[in-house]
Protein backbone atom coordinates (compact mmCIF):
# COMPACT_ATOMS: atom_id res chain seq x y z
CA UNK A 1 0.00 0.00 0.00
CA UNK A 2 1.42 3.31 -1.04
CA UNK A 3 -0.14 5.22 1.79
CA UNK A 4 2.31 6.43 4.40
CA UNK A 5 0.76 8.17 7.36
CA UNK A 6 2.66 10.13 9.95
CA UNK A 7 1.65 12.29 12.87
CA UNK A 8 3.12 15.20 14.74
CA UNK A 9 2.49 15.99 18.33
CA UNK A 10 2.59 19.59 19.46
CA UNK A 11 1.06 20.76 16.24
CA UNK A 12 -1.80 23.22 15.96
CA UNK A 13 -3.74 20.54 14.15
CA UNK A 14 -5.27 17.81 16.27
CA UNK A 15 -3.91 14.39 15.46
CA UNK A 16 -7.14 12.99 14.07
CA UNK A 17 -7.30 15.89 11.66
CA UNK A 18 -3.72 15.29 10.56
CA UNK A 19 -4.76 11.77 9.64
CA UNK A 20 -7.86 12.80 7.71
CA UNK A 21 -5.93 15.51 5.88
CA UNK A 22 -3.29 13.04 4.84
CA UNK A 23 -5.79 10.50 3.61
CA UNK A 24 -7.68 13.16 1.68
CA UNK A 25 -4.46 14.38 0.13
CA UNK A 26 -3.44 10.86 -0.79
CA UNK A 27 -6.75 10.28 -2.52
CA UNK A 28 -6.64 13.63 -4.28
CA UNK A 29 -3.14 13.10 -5.61
CA UNK A 30 -3.77 9.54 -6.68
CA UNK A 31 -1.42 7.92 -4.19
CA UNK A 32 -4.28 5.68 -3.22
CA UNK A 33 -7.26 4.82 -5.29
CA UNK A 34 -10.73 3.50 -4.89
CA UNK A 35 -10.64 -0.02 -3.59
CA UNK A 36 -7.31 0.32 -1.79
CA UNK A 37 -7.35 -0.94 1.74
CA UNK A 38 -6.44 1.09 4.79
CA UNK A 39 -5.07 -0.51 7.95
CA UNK A 40 -7.59 -1.34 10.65
CA UNK A 41 -8.09 1.11 13.47
CA UNK A 42 -6.12 -1.03 15.87
CA UNK A 43 -3.31 -1.74 13.44
CA UNK A 44 -2.86 1.91 12.59
CA UNK A 45 -3.05 2.88 16.25
CA UNK A 46 -0.30 0.46 17.12
CA UNK A 47 1.88 1.42 14.18
CA UNK A 48 1.64 5.14 14.84
CA UNK A 49 1.53 4.67 18.60
CA UNK A 50 -1.75 6.47 19.04
CA UNK A 51 -4.85 5.99 21.07
CA UNK A 52 -7.19 3.87 18.92
CA UNK A 53 -10.02 6.28 19.65
CA UNK A 54 -8.13 8.99 17.82
CA UNK A 55 -7.76 6.78 14.77
CA UNK A 56 -11.39 5.74 15.06
CA UNK A 57 -12.41 9.36 15.04
CA UNK A 58 -10.40 10.05 11.91
CA UNK A 59 -11.94 7.06 10.19
CA UNK A 60 -15.42 8.10 11.27
CA UNK A 61 -14.91 11.55 9.79
CA UNK A 62 -13.60 10.13 6.55
CA UNK A 63 -16.48 7.67 6.34
CA UNK A 64 -18.97 10.44 6.99
CA UNK A 65 -17.49 12.37 4.10
CA UNK A 66 -17.82 9.36 1.87
CA UNK A 67 -14.11 8.85 1.44
CA UNK A 68 -13.78 5.45 3.05
CA UNK A 69 -16.06 2.67 4.05
CA UNK A 70 -15.84 -0.28 6.37
CA UNK A 71 -16.81 -3.59 4.88
CA UNK A 72 -17.94 -6.01 7.53
CA UNK A 73 -15.27 -8.56 8.31
CA UNK A 74 -12.98 -7.40 5.51
CA UNK A 75 -11.57 -4.07 6.59
CA UNK A 76 -11.53 -0.42 5.65
CA UNK A 77 -11.35 0.63 2.02
CA UNK A 78 -11.15 3.79 -0.03
CA UNK A 79 -14.42 4.25 -1.70
CA UNK A 80 -15.88 6.28 -4.50
CA UNK A 81 -16.60 9.70 -3.31
CA UNK A 82 -20.29 10.10 -3.05
CA UNK A 83 -21.60 13.60 -3.56
CA UNK A 84 -22.22 14.30 0.09
CA UNK A 85 -21.40 17.95 -0.25
CA UNK A 86 -23.62 20.63 -1.56
CA UNK A 87 -21.92 22.90 -4.01
CA UNK A 88 -21.72 25.52 -1.30
CA UNK A 89 -20.11 23.18 1.16
CA UNK A 90 -17.68 22.10 -1.50
CA UNK A 91 -16.61 25.68 -2.25
CA UNK A 92 -16.26 26.31 1.43
CA UNK A 93 -13.83 23.45 1.66
CA UNK A 94 -11.96 24.50 -1.40
CA UNK A 95 -11.56 28.13 -0.46
CA UNK A 96 -8.84 27.74 2.17
CA UNK A 97 -6.87 25.45 -0.14
CA UNK A 98 -7.00 28.08 -2.89
CA UNK A 99 -6.04 30.81 -0.46
CA UNK A 100 -3.11 28.77 0.78
CA UNK A 101 -1.90 28.04 -2.74
CA UNK A 102 -2.17 31.61 -3.98
CA UNK A 103 -0.73 33.08 -0.81
CA UNK A 104 2.24 30.73 -0.86
CA UNK A 105 2.98 31.30 -4.54
CA UNK A 106 2.78 35.07 -4.33
CA UNK A 107 4.89 35.07 -1.18
CA UNK A 108 7.57 33.28 -3.17
CA UNK A 109 7.42 36.12 -5.70
CA UNK A 110 5.82 34.18 -8.49
CA UNK A 111 3.68 36.42 -10.67
CA UNK A 112 -0.01 35.86 -11.14
CA UNK A 113 0.63 34.97 -14.76
CA UNK A 114 3.13 32.32 -13.78
CA UNK A 115 0.69 30.92 -11.28
CA UNK A 116 -2.14 30.83 -13.80
CA UNK A 117 0.07 29.07 -16.31
CA UNK A 118 1.23 26.50 -13.79
CA UNK A 119 -2.34 25.82 -12.80
CA UNK A 120 -3.53 25.35 -16.38
CA UNK A 121 -0.62 23.09 -17.13
CA UNK A 122 -1.23 20.90 -14.11
CA UNK A 123 -4.90 20.66 -14.87
CA UNK A 124 -4.39 19.60 -18.44
CA UNK A 125 -1.89 16.98 -17.39
CA UNK A 126 -4.00 15.69 -14.57
CA UNK A 127 -4.41 11.94 -14.49
CA UNK A 128 -7.54 10.98 -12.58
CA UNK A 129 -7.15 8.95 -9.36
CA UNK A 130 -7.24 5.18 -9.96
CA UNK A 131 -10.76 4.09 -10.67
CA UNK A 132 -12.18 7.55 -10.11
CA UNK A 133 -14.04 9.58 -12.59
CA UNK A 134 -12.59 12.83 -13.81
CA UNK A 135 -15.39 15.32 -13.38
CA UNK B 1 -23.55 -1.61 31.93
CA UNK B 2 -22.26 -1.07 35.39
CA UNK B 3 -19.73 1.66 34.93
CA UNK B 4 -18.29 2.16 38.32
CA UNK B 5 -15.23 4.34 38.13
CA UNK B 6 -12.00 2.45 38.76
CA UNK B 7 -10.70 5.34 40.85
CA UNK B 8 -12.79 7.74 42.86
CA UNK B 9 -11.77 10.29 45.44
CA UNK B 10 -13.86 12.51 47.66
CA UNK B 11 -12.35 15.52 49.28
CA UNK B 12 -8.94 13.88 49.29
CA UNK B 13 -6.55 16.16 51.10
CA UNK B 14 -3.02 15.87 52.35
CA UNK B 15 -0.99 18.41 54.25
CA UNK B 16 2.74 18.32 54.80
CA UNK B 17 3.11 20.62 57.73
CA UNK B 18 1.14 23.77 57.00
CA UNK B 19 1.27 23.32 53.25
CA UNK B 20 -1.43 21.42 51.41
CA UNK B 21 0.06 19.14 48.79
CA UNK B 22 -3.38 17.98 47.67
CA UNK B 23 -6.55 19.89 48.47
CA UNK B 24 -10.11 18.60 48.35
CA UNK B 25 -9.57 16.38 45.36
CA UNK B 26 -12.71 14.98 43.77
CA UNK B 27 -11.59 12.75 40.97
CA UNK B 28 -13.33 10.05 38.99
CA UNK B 29 -11.48 7.85 36.57
CA UNK B 30 -13.77 5.80 34.32
CA UNK B 31 -13.01 2.21 33.47
CA UNK B 32 -11.29 1.57 30.17
CA UNK B 33 -9.07 3.89 28.22
CA UNK B 34 -6.13 6.03 29.12
CA UNK B 35 -6.36 8.74 31.76
CA UNK B 36 -3.59 11.31 31.94
CA UNK B 37 -2.92 13.15 35.16
CA UNK B 38 -1.23 16.41 34.28
CA UNK B 39 0.46 19.04 36.32
CA UNK B 40 3.76 20.75 36.86
CA UNK B 41 6.41 19.38 39.15
CA UNK B 42 5.30 19.64 42.72
CA UNK B 43 1.64 19.99 41.85
CA UNK B 44 0.69 17.02 44.00
CA UNK B 45 0.49 14.20 41.46
CA UNK B 46 2.82 11.78 43.21
CA UNK B 47 1.23 12.51 46.58
CA UNK B 48 -2.17 11.72 45.12
CA UNK B 49 -0.96 8.48 43.63
CA UNK B 50 0.65 7.40 46.88
CA UNK B 51 -2.63 8.03 48.66
CA UNK B 52 -4.54 6.08 46.06
CA UNK B 53 -2.32 3.09 46.69
CA UNK B 54 -2.62 3.26 50.43
CA UNK B 55 1.05 4.15 50.84
CA UNK B 56 0.28 7.53 52.34
CA UNK B 57 -2.50 8.39 54.69
CA UNK B 58 -4.65 11.35 53.66
CA UNK B 59 -5.20 14.16 56.11
CA UNK B 60 -8.86 14.26 55.15
CA UNK B 61 -11.18 12.73 52.66
CA UNK B 62 -11.17 9.29 51.14
CA UNK B 63 -10.32 7.39 48.03
CA UNK B 64 -11.58 4.25 46.38
CA UNK B 65 -9.75 2.07 43.94
CA UNK B 66 -11.56 -0.79 42.19
CA UNK B 67 -14.29 -0.25 44.73
CA UNK B 68 -12.04 -0.74 47.75
CA UNK B 69 -11.10 1.92 50.25
CA UNK B 70 -7.52 2.99 49.64
CA UNK B 71 -6.63 2.65 53.29
CA UNK B 72 -7.57 -1.01 53.25
CA UNK B 73 -6.62 -2.46 49.90
CA UNK B 74 -6.91 -6.22 50.19
CA UNK B 75 -4.40 -8.50 48.46
CA UNK B 76 -6.86 -9.36 45.68
CA UNK B 77 -7.12 -5.69 44.83
CA UNK B 78 -3.35 -5.26 44.81
CA UNK B 79 -3.11 -8.24 42.50
CA UNK B 80 -5.21 -6.36 39.97
CA UNK B 81 -3.35 -3.06 40.23
CA UNK B 82 -0.02 -2.50 38.58
CA UNK B 83 2.14 0.27 39.98
CA UNK B 84 5.18 1.78 38.36
CA UNK B 85 7.06 4.31 40.46
CA UNK B 86 8.95 7.33 39.27
CA UNK B 87 12.35 5.99 40.18
CA UNK B 88 11.89 2.43 39.01
CA UNK B 89 13.35 1.23 42.29
CA UNK B 90 14.33 -2.37 42.73
CA UNK B 91 16.74 -4.31 44.93
CA UNK B 92 20.18 -3.64 43.51
CA UNK B 93 21.67 -6.96 44.48
CA UNK B 94 19.10 -9.03 42.61
CA UNK B 95 19.62 -10.16 39.06
CA UNK B 96 17.01 -9.57 36.40
CA UNK B 97 15.98 -13.19 36.59
CA UNK B 98 15.72 -13.10 40.38
CA UNK B 99 13.48 -10.05 40.20
CA UNK B 100 11.17 -11.92 37.90
CA UNK B 101 11.09 -14.94 40.17
CA UNK B 102 10.57 -12.84 43.26
CA UNK B 103 7.58 -11.05 41.77
CA UNK B 104 6.11 -14.13 40.16
CA UNK B 105 5.86 -15.82 43.54
CA UNK B 106 3.73 -13.05 45.00
CA UNK B 107 1.16 -12.87 42.23
CA UNK B 108 -1.57 -15.43 41.58
CA UNK B 109 -1.70 -14.52 37.90
CA UNK B 110 1.60 -14.23 36.12
CA UNK B 111 2.22 -14.19 32.42
CA UNK B 112 5.89 -15.05 31.97
CA UNK B 113 5.77 -14.52 28.21
CA UNK B 114 4.86 -10.86 28.70
CA UNK B 115 7.86 -10.37 30.96
CA UNK B 116 10.12 -12.16 28.55
CA UNK B 117 8.80 -10.08 25.68
CA UNK B 118 9.53 -6.82 27.45
CA UNK B 119 12.96 -8.00 28.59
CA UNK B 120 13.79 -9.01 25.04
CA UNK B 121 12.61 -5.68 23.73
CA UNK B 122 14.91 -3.86 26.11
CA UNK B 123 17.67 -6.32 25.41
CA UNK B 124 18.13 -7.23 29.06
CA UNK B 125 20.51 -9.94 30.19
CA UNK B 126 18.75 -12.14 32.76
CA UNK B 127 21.92 -12.55 34.76
CA UNK B 128 22.66 -8.83 34.96
CA UNK B 129 22.43 -7.27 38.39
CA UNK B 130 19.94 -4.50 38.87
CA UNK B 131 22.57 -2.12 40.21
CA UNK B 132 24.47 -2.43 36.93
CA UNK B 133 21.51 -1.52 34.79
CA UNK B 134 21.06 1.89 33.24
CA UNK B 135 18.00 3.90 34.14
CA UNK B 136 16.28 3.01 30.91
CA UNK B 137 17.00 -0.70 31.40
CA UNK B 138 15.68 -0.57 34.93
CA UNK B 139 12.55 1.13 33.66
CA UNK B 140 12.14 -1.65 31.12
CA UNK B 141 12.53 -4.28 33.81
CA UNK B 142 10.02 -2.55 36.06
CA UNK B 143 7.61 -2.26 33.16
CA UNK B 144 7.88 -5.96 32.46
CA UNK B 145 7.38 -6.84 36.13
CA UNK B 146 4.35 -4.59 36.29
CA UNK B 147 2.71 -5.87 33.11
CA UNK B 148 3.25 -9.57 33.70
CA UNK B 149 0.44 -9.98 36.29
CA UNK B 150 -1.91 -8.52 33.64
CA UNK B 151 -3.35 -5.85 35.92
CA UNK B 152 -6.78 -4.38 35.34
CA UNK B 153 -5.60 -0.98 36.41
CA UNK B 154 -2.16 0.29 35.65
CA UNK B 155 -0.98 3.27 37.67
CA UNK B 156 2.16 4.92 36.36
CA UNK B 157 3.84 7.78 38.19
CA UNK B 158 5.69 9.91 35.69
CA UNK B 159 6.89 6.82 33.86
CA UNK B 160 8.82 8.68 31.18
CA UNK B 161 10.99 10.60 33.64
CA UNK B 162 14.63 10.27 32.77
CA UNK B 163 14.03 7.90 29.89
CA UNK B 164 15.63 8.16 26.48
CA UNK B 165 13.30 8.48 23.49
CA UNK B 166 13.48 4.79 22.63
CA UNK B 167 12.47 3.68 26.11
CA UNK B 168 9.75 6.32 26.17
CA UNK B 169 8.40 5.08 22.90
CA UNK B 170 8.25 1.52 24.19
CA UNK B 171 6.40 2.75 27.23
CA UNK B 172 3.75 4.47 25.15
CA UNK B 173 3.47 1.45 22.91
CA UNK B 174 2.72 -0.66 25.97
CA UNK B 175 -0.03 1.74 26.93
CA UNK B 176 -1.57 1.53 23.48
CA UNK B 177 -1.22 -2.24 23.61
CA UNK B 178 -3.06 -2.39 26.91
CA UNK B 179 -6.06 -0.62 25.45
CA UNK B 180 -6.76 -3.73 23.42
CA UNK B 181 -8.96 -4.83 26.27
CA UNK B 182 -11.69 -2.35 26.97
CA UNK B 183 -11.85 -3.34 30.63
CA UNK B 184 -8.24 -2.30 31.20
CA UNK B 185 -7.50 1.20 32.43
CA UNK B 186 -4.26 3.13 32.38
CA UNK B 187 -3.79 6.01 34.78
CA UNK B 188 -0.56 7.88 34.35
CA UNK B 189 0.84 11.14 35.57
CA UNK B 190 3.02 13.13 33.28
CA UNK B 191 4.14 16.45 32.09
CA UNK B 192 5.05 15.22 28.65
CA UNK B 193 2.27 16.72 26.60
CA UNK B 194 3.39 14.98 23.44
CA UNK B 195 2.75 11.60 25.03
CA UNK B 196 -0.55 12.76 26.45
CA UNK B 197 -1.67 14.01 23.09
CA UNK B 198 -0.94 10.64 21.56
CA UNK B 199 -2.60 8.28 23.93
CA UNK B 200 -4.89 9.99 26.42
CA UNK B 201 -8.65 9.70 26.30
CA UNK B 202 -9.19 11.76 29.43
CA UNK B 203 -7.12 14.29 31.27
CA UNK B 204 -7.11 15.77 34.74
CA UNK B 205 -5.06 18.83 35.53
CA UNK B 206 -3.68 19.40 38.98
CA UNK B 207 -2.19 22.73 39.95
CA UNK B 208 -0.76 23.35 43.39
CA UNK B 209 -2.81 20.51 44.75
CA UNK B 210 -6.10 21.72 43.29
CA UNK B 211 -7.96 20.02 40.46
CA UNK B 212 -8.42 22.43 37.60
CA UNK B 213 -9.91 20.19 34.97
CA UNK B 214 -11.19 16.66 34.55
CA UNK B 215 -12.65 15.83 31.19
CA UNK B 216 -12.08 14.08 27.89
CA UNK B 217 -9.00 15.35 26.11
CA UNK B 218 -11.08 16.44 23.15
CA UNK B 219 -13.30 18.58 25.37
CA UNK B 220 -10.27 20.35 26.78
CA UNK B 221 -8.90 20.96 23.33
CA UNK B 222 -12.08 22.43 21.94
CA UNK B 223 -12.75 24.48 25.04
CA UNK B 224 -9.65 26.58 24.63
CA UNK B 225 -9.63 28.78 21.57
CA UNK B 226 -7.23 31.28 20.17
CA UNK B 227 -8.38 34.40 18.36
CA UNK B 228 -6.23 36.81 16.43
CA UNK B 229 -7.28 40.42 16.12
CA UNK B 230 -5.52 42.72 13.72
CA UNK B 231 -5.43 46.46 14.04
CA UNK B 232 -4.27 49.31 11.87
CA UNK B 233 -2.18 50.92 14.54
CA UNK B 234 -1.33 49.98 18.07
CA UNK B 235 -3.85 47.59 19.51
CA UNK B 236 -6.17 49.10 22.08
CA UNK B 237 -6.35 48.10 25.68
CA UNK B 238 -8.44 45.04 26.22
CA UNK B 239 -11.66 45.22 28.16
CA UNK B 240 -12.84 42.42 30.39
CA UNK B 241 -13.26 39.44 28.12
CA UNK B 242 -15.30 36.53 29.42
CA UNK B 243 -13.21 33.40 29.72
CA UNK B 244 -9.93 35.17 29.02
CA UNK B 245 -6.88 33.03 29.67
CA UNK B 246 -4.07 34.92 28.10
CA UNK B 247 -3.59 37.89 25.82
CA UNK B 248 -0.43 38.74 23.97
CA UNK B 249 0.25 41.79 21.88
CA UNK B 250 2.37 41.98 18.80
CA UNK B 251 2.79 44.57 16.12
CA UNK B 252 -0.67 45.63 15.13
CA UNK B 253 -2.22 42.52 16.49
CA UNK B 254 -3.48 40.91 19.63
CA UNK B 255 -3.83 37.20 20.23
CA UNK B 256 -6.34 36.16 22.78
CA UNK B 257 -6.60 32.71 24.25
CA UNK B 258 -9.91 32.14 25.94
CA UNK B 259 -12.28 29.48 27.04
CA UNK B 260 -15.69 28.64 25.65
CA UNK B 261 -15.51 31.14 22.87
CA UNK B 262 -19.01 32.01 21.80
CA UNK B 263 -21.12 34.77 20.30
CA UNK B 264 -20.91 36.94 23.38
CA UNK B 265 -17.13 36.76 23.43
CA UNK B 266 -17.00 37.53 19.74
CA UNK B 267 -19.14 40.61 20.27
CA UNK B 268 -16.85 41.95 22.94
CA UNK B 269 -13.87 41.41 20.67
CA UNK B 270 -15.51 43.00 17.67
CA UNK B 271 -16.34 46.04 19.75
CA UNK B 272 -12.64 46.82 19.64
CA UNK B 273 -13.06 47.42 15.90
CA UNK B 274 -10.25 45.26 14.60
CA UNK B 275 -9.49 45.12 10.89
CA UNK B 276 -9.62 41.41 11.07
CA UNK B 277 -10.75 38.75 13.55
CA UNK B 278 -9.73 35.20 13.00
CA UNK B 279 -10.04 32.00 14.94
CA UNK B 280 -6.65 30.34 14.98
CA UNK B 281 -5.82 26.74 15.65
CA UNK B 282 -3.98 26.20 18.91
CA UNK B 283 -1.71 23.35 19.91
CA UNK B 284 -2.42 21.30 23.00
CA UNK B 285 0.69 22.66 24.63
CA UNK B 286 -0.31 26.28 24.11
CA UNK B 287 -3.82 25.54 25.30
CA UNK B 288 -2.43 23.89 28.38
CA UNK B 289 -0.04 26.72 29.13
CA UNK B 290 -2.73 29.32 28.63
CA UNK B 291 -5.09 27.43 30.86
CA UNK B 292 -2.58 27.23 33.66
CA UNK B 293 -1.24 30.72 33.08
CA UNK B 294 -1.39 33.76 35.28
CA UNK B 295 -4.93 34.62 34.47
CA UNK B 296 -6.09 31.08 34.00
CA UNK B 297 -9.72 30.59 34.77
CA UNK B 298 -10.14 29.26 38.24
CA UNK B 299 -13.30 27.54 37.18
CA UNK B 300 -13.71 23.94 36.31
CA UNK B 301 -14.11 22.54 32.87
CA UNK B 302 -17.24 20.46 32.92
CA UNK B 303 -16.72 16.90 31.97
CA UNK B 304 -18.99 15.52 29.32
CA UNK B 305 -20.52 12.95 31.57
CA UNK B 306 -21.36 14.87 34.67
CA UNK B 307 -22.98 18.20 35.15
CA UNK B 308 -21.47 19.30 38.41
CA UNK B 309 -18.63 21.79 38.63
CA UNK C 1 5.53 -15.05 51.85
CA UNK C 2 8.25 -17.64 51.55
CA UNK C 3 9.72 -15.64 48.72
CA UNK C 4 9.86 -12.56 50.93
CA UNK C 5 11.49 -14.54 53.72
CA UNK C 6 14.09 -15.92 51.40
CA UNK C 7 14.75 -12.57 49.84
CA UNK C 8 15.34 -10.98 53.24
CA UNK C 9 17.70 -13.79 54.18
CA UNK C 10 19.64 -13.40 50.97
CA UNK C 11 19.77 -9.68 51.28
CA UNK C 12 21.12 -9.60 54.82
CA UNK C 13 23.37 -12.59 54.63
CA UNK C 14 26.60 -10.69 54.23
CA UNK C 15 26.23 -8.49 57.31
CA UNK C 16 25.11 -11.57 59.23
CA UNK C 17 28.23 -13.49 58.36
CA UNK C 18 30.34 -10.47 59.20
CA UNK C 19 28.69 -10.13 62.58
CA UNK C 20 29.16 -13.80 63.22
CA UNK C 21 32.84 -13.65 62.46
CA UNK C 22 33.37 -10.60 64.60
CA UNK C 23 31.62 -12.17 67.53
CA UNK C 24 33.72 -15.27 67.13
CA UNK C 25 36.87 -13.22 67.15
CA UNK C 26 35.83 -11.30 70.23
CA UNK C 27 34.91 -14.47 72.02
CA UNK C 28 38.21 -16.02 71.15
CA UNK C 29 40.09 -13.04 72.47
CA UNK C 30 38.16 -13.04 75.69
CA UNK C 31 38.58 -16.76 76.07
CA UNK C 32 42.31 -16.42 75.71
CA UNK C 33 42.36 -13.79 78.41
CA UNK C 34 40.31 -15.96 80.70
CA UNK C 35 42.29 -19.12 80.32
CA UNK C 36 45.49 -17.35 81.26
CA UNK C 37 44.29 -17.60 84.84
CA UNK C 38 44.06 -21.30 85.56
CA UNK C 39 40.94 -22.69 87.17
CA UNK C 40 38.74 -19.84 86.17
CA UNK C 41 35.36 -20.43 84.69
CA UNK C 42 35.46 -18.84 81.24
CA UNK C 43 31.77 -18.91 80.81
CA UNK C 44 31.24 -16.94 83.96
CA UNK C 45 34.04 -14.52 83.35
CA UNK C 46 32.94 -10.94 83.70
CA UNK C 47 34.80 -9.76 80.73
CA UNK C 48 33.38 -12.47 78.55
CA UNK C 49 29.87 -11.72 79.60
CA UNK C 50 30.33 -8.02 79.11
CA UNK C 51 31.61 -8.63 75.66
CA UNK C 52 28.80 -10.99 74.80
CA UNK C 53 26.05 -8.75 76.06
CA UNK C 54 27.44 -5.65 74.44
CA UNK C 55 28.18 -7.29 71.20
CA UNK C 56 24.95 -9.16 70.91
CA UNK C 57 23.01 -5.99 71.57
CA UNK C 58 25.09 -4.20 68.98
CA UNK C 59 24.67 -6.86 66.37
CA UNK C 60 20.96 -7.10 67.02
CA UNK C 61 20.55 -3.36 66.72
CA UNK C 62 22.69 -3.13 63.64
CA UNK C 63 20.74 -5.85 61.94
CA UNK C 64 17.43 -4.20 62.59
CA UNK C 65 18.80 -0.91 61.35
CA UNK C 66 20.20 -2.45 58.20
CA UNK C 67 16.94 -4.17 57.43
CA UNK C 68 15.05 -0.95 57.85
CA UNK C 69 17.53 1.09 55.89
CA UNK C 70 17.22 -1.13 52.85
CA UNK C 71 13.57 -0.28 52.53
CA UNK C 72 13.77 3.32 53.64
CA UNK C 73 13.78 4.61 50.10
CA UNK C 74 10.14 5.43 49.54
CA UNK C 75 9.77 3.79 46.21
CA UNK C 76 11.50 0.62 47.32
CA UNK C 77 9.16 0.38 50.23
CA UNK C 78 6.28 0.91 47.82
CA UNK C 79 7.65 -1.94 45.72
CA UNK C 80 7.68 -4.14 48.78
CA UNK C 81 4.25 -3.22 50.09
CA UNK C 82 2.35 -3.10 46.86
CA UNK C 83 1.84 -6.79 46.22
CA UNK C 84 -1.00 -9.21 46.83
CA UNK C 85 0.36 -10.29 50.21
CA UNK C 86 -1.30 -8.96 53.36
CA UNK C 87 0.84 -6.29 54.98
CA UNK C 88 1.16 -8.11 58.32
CA UNK C 89 2.57 -11.10 56.47
CA UNK C 90 5.15 -8.94 54.80
CA UNK C 91 6.26 -7.59 58.13
CA UNK C 92 6.28 -11.04 59.65
CA UNK C 93 8.48 -12.37 56.90
CA UNK C 94 10.95 -9.58 57.51
CA UNK C 95 11.01 -10.09 61.25
CA UNK C 96 11.36 -13.83 61.02
CA UNK C 97 14.20 -13.49 58.56
CA UNK C 98 15.91 -11.03 60.85
CA UNK C 99 15.54 -13.28 63.89
CA UNK C 100 16.75 -16.31 62.02
CA UNK C 101 19.86 -14.59 60.86
CA UNK C 102 20.52 -13.15 64.26
CA UNK C 103 20.05 -16.53 65.90
CA UNK C 104 22.58 -17.98 63.52
CA UNK C 105 25.04 -15.12 63.66
CA UNK C 106 25.09 -14.77 67.41
CA UNK C 107 24.05 -18.27 68.27
CA UNK C 108 26.67 -20.18 66.38
CA UNK C 109 29.73 -18.67 68.01
CA UNK C 110 28.15 -18.93 71.45
CA UNK C 111 27.15 -22.53 70.95
CA UNK C 112 30.61 -23.25 69.63
CA UNK C 113 32.13 -21.69 72.71
CA UNK C 114 29.92 -23.66 75.05
CA UNK C 115 30.73 -26.87 73.24
CA UNK C 116 34.42 -26.09 73.35
CA UNK C 117 34.35 -25.48 77.06
CA UNK C 118 32.30 -28.61 77.55
CA UNK C 119 34.46 -30.95 75.56
CA UNK C 120 38.02 -30.57 76.90
CA UNK C 121 36.64 -30.58 80.42
CA UNK C 122 38.15 -27.35 81.66
CA UNK C 123 35.20 -27.02 83.86
CA UNK C 124 33.50 -29.52 86.07
CA UNK C 125 30.56 -31.06 84.34
CA UNK C 126 27.78 -30.33 86.86
CA UNK C 127 28.36 -26.68 86.55
CA UNK C 128 27.94 -26.89 82.90
CA UNK C 129 24.35 -26.14 82.13
CA UNK C 130 23.54 -23.31 84.54
CA UNK C 131 26.65 -21.58 83.33
CA UNK C 132 25.27 -21.49 79.85
CA UNK C 133 22.38 -19.41 81.02
CA UNK C 134 24.05 -16.02 81.40
CA UNK C 135 25.51 -16.35 77.96
CA UNK C 136 22.17 -17.32 76.52
CA UNK C 137 20.53 -14.46 78.37
CA UNK C 138 23.03 -12.12 76.80
CA UNK C 139 22.30 -13.56 73.43
CA UNK C 140 18.63 -12.86 73.82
Amino acid sequence: MALHLATNTGSDTPIYRQLTDQVRLAVATGKVGVGDQLPSVRALAETLVLNPNTVARAYTDLARDGLIEARAGRGVFITRKRKVFTREEGWRRLEPLLAALIGEALAMDFTREELREAFEKKLSQWRPAKGGKDE
Amino acid sequence: MNEQPVIRTRGLTRYFGPKPAVLELNLEVPRGGVFAFLGRNGSGKTTTIRMLLGLLRPTRGEGEVLGFNTLALPPEARARIGYLTEDHQLYGWMTVRECGQFQARSYPRWNESILRGVLAHFDLNPEAQVKDLSRGERAGLCLGLTLAPEPELLILDDPALGLDPVARRTLIESMVYLTRRSDRTVFFSSHQLADVERVADYIAVLERGVLRACCPLETFRTSVQQVRLRFAGAPPKLPAIPGLLRASRGEGEVRVACMHYNGATEQVLRSLAPIDLELMPISLEDAFLAYLGERGEKSFILSETEGQP
Amino acid sequence: MRALFRKELQENLKPAVLGCLLLTVMLLVQYRNCTVVPGSQPLLARSLLTVTSLFCALIGGLFGWLQMRRESHRDLWAFLIHRPVPAPNILLAEILAGLTLYALAAGLPLVALVVWVWVPGHVAAPFEWPMVLPVVADGL
